[in-house]
């Protein structure tokens, strides 16, 4: 994830968020799933250090996870209703 | 994109079960100033707003709202859960039993079903944001009308107590943002002006709402 940019990293985490959007469905009615178990623990692990570098690097995706500095920057455009800018 | 959290805003623990007081509460998930209508009156009037940082309001507030919509349910939920069939004929529950039996349909304590028509969208903020301070006081007094009915219910009434306090909260904010929209606007526009809308229309001639920049 070094070496991405903004766009390059969002988007990296749109595509391991969704895998684990899908596999999440797919344990919640195949609990002992083991192939589906170690796939959910990695995408996780993924998906906690992209999440990590975005907010450092990049801002805030959620509401907790906002480093305040002296301004409050949670509320800020652009949202991601209003597409690519 | 929205992530459910396994949690209340609030803790809601009721031991009791009251069915009357469960169908007038039902009014805050279902009825014309509940948490489902304000829920999606903001979600749904935030995409047009210019004002970043309005935008921003109106996603948190409704956000928020989501989660009160689920703190009313889990109320019901609770003064329902060990209810009998005496119980349920005795306090004129049936009528809502023989639809829903113990699930939770949002509807009004008059038995009105949910209606989209309960949060408006007109595109214009100052519009939008003056219906929201009106919709957060109309939710205060429903609040205020159901610890009324619920004060023999200590538990119940924790709950509403602060949810009545939320509304309070959100009416100042709205009131905030009204005025950080009303701040981007000039002698020349400040009345009759949608500054979501009318910036980028074609200005016949000039008069109150024609903003030139
Ligand atoms: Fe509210």
């Amino acid at each position: 994830m070094n070496n991405m940019n903004q766009k390059q990293l969002r988007n990296y985490i749109d595509v391991v968020s969704f895998a684990l959007d899908d596999v999440t469905l797919f344990l919640d009615t195949h609990p002992d799933n083991q192939d589906a178990l170690q796939m959910y623990a990695g995408l996780k692990e993924k998906r906690t250090q992209a999440m990590n570098d975005y907010v450092r690097f990049f801002g805030p995706l959620n509401r907790y996870q906002v480093n305040s500095g002296n301004k409050w920057a949670w509320n800020m455009g652009p949202w991601p209703w209003q597409g690519e800018v | 994109m929205w992530v459910y959290e396994k949690r209340l805003q609030f803790p809601v623990n009721i031991k009791e079960t009251n069915a009357k007081l469960a169908q007038a509460i039902i009014s805050q998930y279902g009825g014309p100033d509940g948490e489902s209508g304000a829920a999606m009156r903001y979600l749904s009037q935030r995409y047009s707003v210019k004002n970043s940082r309005v935008a921003g309001i109106l996603t948190d507030i409704g956000t928020e709202e989501l989660g009160h919509g689920e703190m009313v349910c889990a109320i019901i939920y609770q003064l329902t859960r060990n209810l009998s069939m005496e119980e349920i004929e005795k306090s004129g529950f049936d009528k809502y039993y023989v639809d829903h039996t113990l699930g939770i349909w949002p509807q009004a304590a008059g038995g009105v079903p949910f209606n989209a028509c309960e949060f408006q969208v007109k595109g214009d903020p100052i519009t939008d944001l003056y219906e929201d301070m009106a919709a957060e006081q109309k939710a205060r007094t429903t609040y205020e009308n159901l610890l009324r009915l619920a004060k023999d219910s200590p538990d119940v009434c924790e709950v509403l107590k602060f949810l009545r306090t939320r509304e309070i909260v959100h009416f100042q904010r709205f009131g905030e943002s009204l005025r950080m929209v009303q701040d981007d606007l000039d002698s020349k526009n400040f009345y009759a002006f949608n500054p979501d809308f009318d910036r980028s229309a074609p200005c016949v001639d000039p008069k109150p709402g024609c903003n030139k920049d």
